[in-house]
């Protein structure tokens, strides 16, 4: 059908005028977007630039040599103005421009992560491996004072001012772009996909990955002065989404025979066409992006996961008593699951896995916080990087993720499910919850990180089902060769550079030792011949040699994403608050606690803080209400403030925690103290005989973070007593004393603990941690009398045995 | 025919005797074995007491570190009290020093003396006499693994990548990491066979060149691959079967109600395997060494018996080179 004669859906003209801010006043589960934006696109993945204007073929794809590379596309492009402002420009993201070369705003951001985190890469090879997008043409059609022939165009970079960065483009209307009003724009594109790098890209063999790829409106804002602004940022290293809601109508047109799988659902029969390609039609509303990806080599597995019964009893009920929902409105909708695996990985282990994954995702997320509203999910298995990661490990689109699947599965390590829920779950906070994520990025990955944690700890919390997988553990990898334990040391030491290297043989690196040496003619004769100074990598297998893990690992040491995703969060320095620009954060490091680990910690917090019911009373509604919207940090906080009136130490820390940069940490310290001896002058004899010892229990304050905490004390004949450390007023530290005359009554002190485990409030009960699991020492919540000392040997004899090894694999050598 | 009175060199098969031979004659001279294993347990001591001491002081007193869950404190452990976590220092380094100082007494003690026990000085004083012979083998050593680490991550890998890797899937990746992992592997083992083989060649002919000496074992490695092979796997062998057993009984004794005394005698038991293993590499090298040569240079037969104590100008070698 020709371009030109594409019937704009009629979804699109009934629906009604609705702002995409988040409405406070909603309850329930909103059916649609408002539908602000309308891509109509059809594009080809070709051998070679566009023939003519009027074709997506290149005169080069009838030739199989010639690799494919490019997208031929054209576009049409209606967009409502939903502001209270006009505007007289347009903002596209042209992301593929960020791999044009090494100046741009990402690749520069890359590198210098690069050099704080050891992420991205090393290095880039020639042209081909670099990706542009260009607007050939870009036409008003109608509205904000066109038609006009063509829209002037220009590249602007409004975060860093980076003259090199053509990520953004901005689009110069004839005329005023009224509140209310309406554009057609029609546009014809060319991209040169890069080499897969961050997503995005042709990989090795036939893998194409098709994200960022088209030019995509930004999000227009009501400003100040009654004019809009164009929220339209440069692609950055960290993060990358925030458009508007509407309905894609893509046509992709592949070579014939090869899998595709898009966004969206598969409309009618794929169409043959004459020169060997094949065209699909993918649909989908109430989305704000598109992707796609093919690979001549996919198997693919299809299964429909049914909604009924999956909905979680316990959150049915509470939905149900809080909000009044009857249970057939918190039914689960049934989803046609498809995965496209590579053959590798499509396993009857790897399948079924992926499956129940998909499975635990879709009424995890479901049940809590509503139905997953569309009819598809693609699982997409994504191929290797040029330094042979995972492409990206996993990535959210809309309704399409990828999953990095290990080829060696371990029933004990959760991998590939941690990735595809993780994944899927951002369907829900980053598709169905549209947070701008440059500026809340932790809206959507810490929200999801919390939520995907909580689901597998839930669902995996044992070893069960067929193949069995659960009860997860610390589990190391040779190589990609899975084995459960924890190594108890490391071979660090003796400074650095060559001698420790050499003395270690953990890699052999030149450099450092010609450094040493200053033996420069050679390095600059190793130069000459490209040489980059490693010769010996870390390999796997001398590593099982040299440490026999089997003999020297910890072997039980259990995994819970409530512990890793605080001890990552703790590792991290606090160097910023949560919220902040995502690119403005001091490191990689610092952006990836603070978007994920961080503020799942301290939503795993808040949840303990509030209780099981209110949290999720709370949670459901917060999502309802960023449901097809733009929801921000204030809003979040604002609906915790509505329903924690009674509660006012939960918003305060709330803010401390989202706002600010202070810890917290609480810790107890238990002193015997001795009746003093009888020296001196008594009375009497009972006087001289004296009161007996007094115990004295110490709770500090460490972190800035001020919070009532729960103390516990376990006596020998009395049992439990409970005492609770109040927030006003709360300084630094408080003393309890049990005098001689209360010890006699209770017994000696057996047990103390600041802010306690409960096994009955917490879901699911695992560990030390308290209500606080974003206290920073859990080390010094609880002290006991009596003296056990196997932890610490246990933890010591896998040592030595370790240390033992090494050390004599090193004596091998001599 | 016993492997000690061995007077030809033996088949590839029959190589296979070697190794368990070797074991057995390192087990004939008990106090060497436990002077070294001993050593090696100083040292493990010596990294792991500090840092247990303030484990101890961490963990006694806190009811939550019991049992797995209480695993989930590792993490603290390791965050804020790094003086925790074992580092190892230069103590591989003095590992290393401490075999190679001891690689002559080794070669010129063990398995030679019979009927009199071994004496601590005599084993002392013959491995300072072939210290720097060690050493400069050892050099040659670590010259050539810096050579054969090059040779296949420096250009054999990248080569190979480029040809091996355009698909792009993981089996492949799997296959070609593995592929060079075992072919590495294989050079390495080679080179410390080299390595022995040297220093028993210089032991002895009583030389001092270590660039002769590897250059003959080459010599050697080249005439007997299949030889060596057999007899250097045989080894293997026992030391992964020795380590199997040893970490079984060490996991089963820590699973069935963390008994820590046994298992830790058990591990202890794994260092004088693998203590043993070592010593028994440089027993078997001189071993083949000595039938190489009587082999080749056709002469008196190899004597096995030296007695301990005397001279080793008087009673020299195990094999009894006449030059023509």
């Amino acid at each position: 059908m020709p371009f030109g004669r594409l019937v704009l859906p009629a979804l699109l003209l009934s629906t009604p005028l609705l702002s995409q801010a988040v409405d406070p006043a909603r309850t329930g589960l909103p059916e649609k977007s408002a539908g602000v934006v309308s891509y109509r696109i059809a594009v080809r993945l070709s051998r070679g630039e566009a023939e003519s204007p009027q074709s997506l073929a290149s005169p080069a794809d009838s030739d199989p040599g010639v690799p494919l590379r490019y997208l031929n596309g054209r576009a049409r492009i209606r967009y409502r103005n939903i502001t209270e402002g006009s505007s007289s420009e347009l903002r596209f993201h042209l992301y593929l421009n960020a791999f044009r070369n090494l100046r741009s705003t990402h690749l520069r951001e890359s590198e210098r992560l690069q050099k704080s985190y050891g992420s991205g890469r090393d290095e880039w090879g020639n042209k081909d491996e670099f990706g542009w997008i260009r607007v050939d043409e870009l036409e008003l059609v109608s509205g904000a004072g066109g038609p006009a022939e063509k829209l002037r165009q220009e590249f602007i970079s409004p975060d860093d001012g980076n003259p090199d960065d053509r990520t953004v483009l901005k689009a110069a209307l004839p005329g005023a772009f009224e509140p209310g009003s309406e554009i057609l724009l029609e546009l014809r594109f060319t991209a040169k996909l890069p080499k897969a790098y961050r997503r995005t890209g042709w990989g090795p063999g036939n893998f194409f990955m098709v994200a960022q790829w088209f030019p995509k409106l930004g999000v227009l804002e009501d400003g100040e002065d009654g004019r809009s602004t164009w929220n339209c940022h440069q692609f950055h290293a960290s993060t990358e989404f925030y458009a508007d809601y509407g309905s894609y109508d893509v046509k992709i047109e592949t070579p014939a025979g090869w899998p595709v799988g898009a966004t969206g659902e598969l409309r009618g029969e794929v169409e043959q066409l004459i020169d060997g390609y094949e065209r699909r039609l993918f649909y989908q509303d109430d989305v704000h992006d598109f992707a796609w990806v093919t690979d001549k080599d996919y198997k693919v597995d299809e299964w429909t996961f049914e909604g009924r019964d999956k909905q979680e009893p316990r959150i049915a009920e509470i939905l149900e008593t809080k909000f009044g929902y009857p249970g057939e409105q918190l039914r689960l909708s049934d989803v046609k699951v498809r995965m496209l695996l590579h053959p590798e990985h499509a396993t009857e282990a790897h399948i079924a896995r992926h499956r129940r994954a998909v499975e635990v995702a879709l009424s995890f997320f479901g049940s809590r916080y509503g139905r997953y509203p569309y009819k598809t999910l693609t699982v997409v298995d994504p191929c290797r990087d040029l330094e042979w990661r995972n492409l990206g490990g996993g990535m959210e689109y809309p309704t399409l993720i990828t999953c990095g699947t290990p080829p060696i599965l371990h029933s004990r390590a959760l991998r590939p499910e941690g990735v595809t829920i993780h994944e899927f779950g951002h369907q829900f906070w980053y598709g169905l919850s549209g947070n701008n994520e440059f500026e809340h990025s932790w809206l959507d990955e810490g929200f999801n990180s919390y939520s995907e944690g909580r689901a597998q700890d839930l669902a995996y919390n044992k070893l069960e089902g067929n193949p069995p997988v659960g009860d997860p553990a610390h589990v190391s990898t040779f190589g990609i060769i899975p084995f459960r334990g924890r190594s108890t040391g490391s071979l660090d030491g003796l400074g650095s550079g060559a001698v420790k290297e050499l003395t270690t043989l953990r890699r052999l690196d030149l450099e450092p030792l010609l450094e040493l040496t200053g033996a420069k003619e050679i390095k600059a004769l190793l130069e000459s011949i490209n040489f980059e100074g490693e010769i010996l990598p870390d390999l796997g297998a001398l590593e099982i040699i040299r440490s026999l893990p089997f003999f020297t690992y910890e072997r039980d040491v259990p995994h819970r994403n409530l512990y890793s995703d605080r001890a990552r969060c703790l590792e991290a320095p606090h160097t910023d608050p949560i919220v902040r620009n995502a690119w403005e954060y001091l490191d990689r490091s610092s952006y990836r606690s603070n978007s994920y680990s961080r503020p799942s910690t301290v939503l795993s917090t808040l949840e303990r803080m509030m209780g099981y019911e209110r949290w999720w009373a709370f949670a459901r509604r917060f999502h309802e209400q960023a449901r097809f919207a733009h929801p921000t940090s204030q809003d979040f906080l604002r609906l915790l403030e509505e329903h924690t009136t009674d509660m006012p130490e939960v918003l305060s820390f709330a803010r401390d925690a989202f706002f600010t940069t202070k810890s917290l940490d609480y810790g107890i310290e238990v002193r015997q103290v001795e009746e003093p001896e009888a020296k001196g002058y008594f009375e009497d004899a009972e006087e001289e005989k004296g009161q007996g010892d007094v115990t004295e229990v110490t709770v500090h304050r460490k972190g800035e973070i001020v919070v009532p905490v729960d103390l516990l004390f376990v006596f020998e004949k009395k049992g439990l007593v409970r005492e609770r450390w109040a927030a006003e007023g709360q300084g630094n530290w408080k003393r309890y004393v049990f005098s001689a005359v209360q010890i006699r009554e209770y017994g000696k002190l057996r047990e103390a603990y600041v802010d306690p485990p409960d096994p009955d409030r917490f879901e699911p009960y695992v560990g030390p941690a308290g209500v606080y699991v974003v206290d920073s020492n859990l080390l010094n919540n609880s002290w006991q009398a009596k003296i056990n000392k196997l932890p610490a040997r246990h933890h010591s004899l896998r040592s030595f045995l370790w240390v033992q090894t090494v050390l004599s694999f090193f004596g091998g050598l001599g | 025919m016993s492997t000690g009175t061995m007077r030809r060199f033996p088949s590839s098969i029959g190589c296979l005797k070697l190794a368990p031979w070797a074991v057995a004659q390192v087990l004939r001279s008990p106090l060497a074995l436990i002077v070294l294993a001993a050593l090696l347990w100083i040292l493990s001591a010596a990294a792991v007491l500090p840092g247990h001491a303030r484990l101890s002081d961490l963990l006694d007193h806190n009811p939550l570190a019991a049992g797995y869950e209480g695993r989930f404190l590792l993490d603290d452990l390791d965050r804020l009290h790094p003086e925790t976590m074992v580092s190892l220092g230069a103590l591989p380094l003095a590992a290393t020093l401490l075999i190679t100082f001891f690689a002559g007494g080794i070669l010129a003690c063990i398995g030679i003396t019979s009927g009199r026990r071994l004496r601590v000085s005599d084993f002392l004083a013959e491995s300072g006499r072939y210290f720097f012979r060690s050493l400069r083998t050892w050099c040659l050593f670590l010259l050539a693994l810096i050579l054969w680490s090059w040779a296949v991550f420096g250009g054999l890998l990248p080569f190979l990548s480029d040809l091996f890797l355009a698909g792009g899937s993981d089996t492949r990746q799997l296959v070609f990491d593995l592929g060079t992992s075992v072919v590495w592997l294989l050079g390495f083992g080679l080179l410390l066979a080299l390595r022995r083989l040297a220093l028993a060649r210089l032991v002895l002919l009583e030389r001092r060149s270590a660039v002769v000496a590897f250059f003959g074992s080459i010599g050697l490695v080249l005439r007997r691959p299949f030889s060596l092979l057999t007899a250097f796997a045989g080894l293997f062998l026992i030391w992964g079967v020795g380590m199997a057993v040893v970490g079984l009984s060490v996991n089963r004794f820590i699973d069935d109600g963390n008994r820590l005394l046994l298992a830790l005698l058990a591990g202890m038991a794994g260092g004088l395997v693998q203590q043993g293993c070592n010593m028994a590499s440089f027993v078997m090298a001189r071993r083949i060494c000595a039938l190489d040569l009587s082999d080749r240079e056709q002469i008196s037969e190899p004597t096995v018996v030296v007695p301990a104590g005397v001279r080793k100008a008087e009673t020299r070698p195990e094999v009894a080179v006449s030059r023509p």
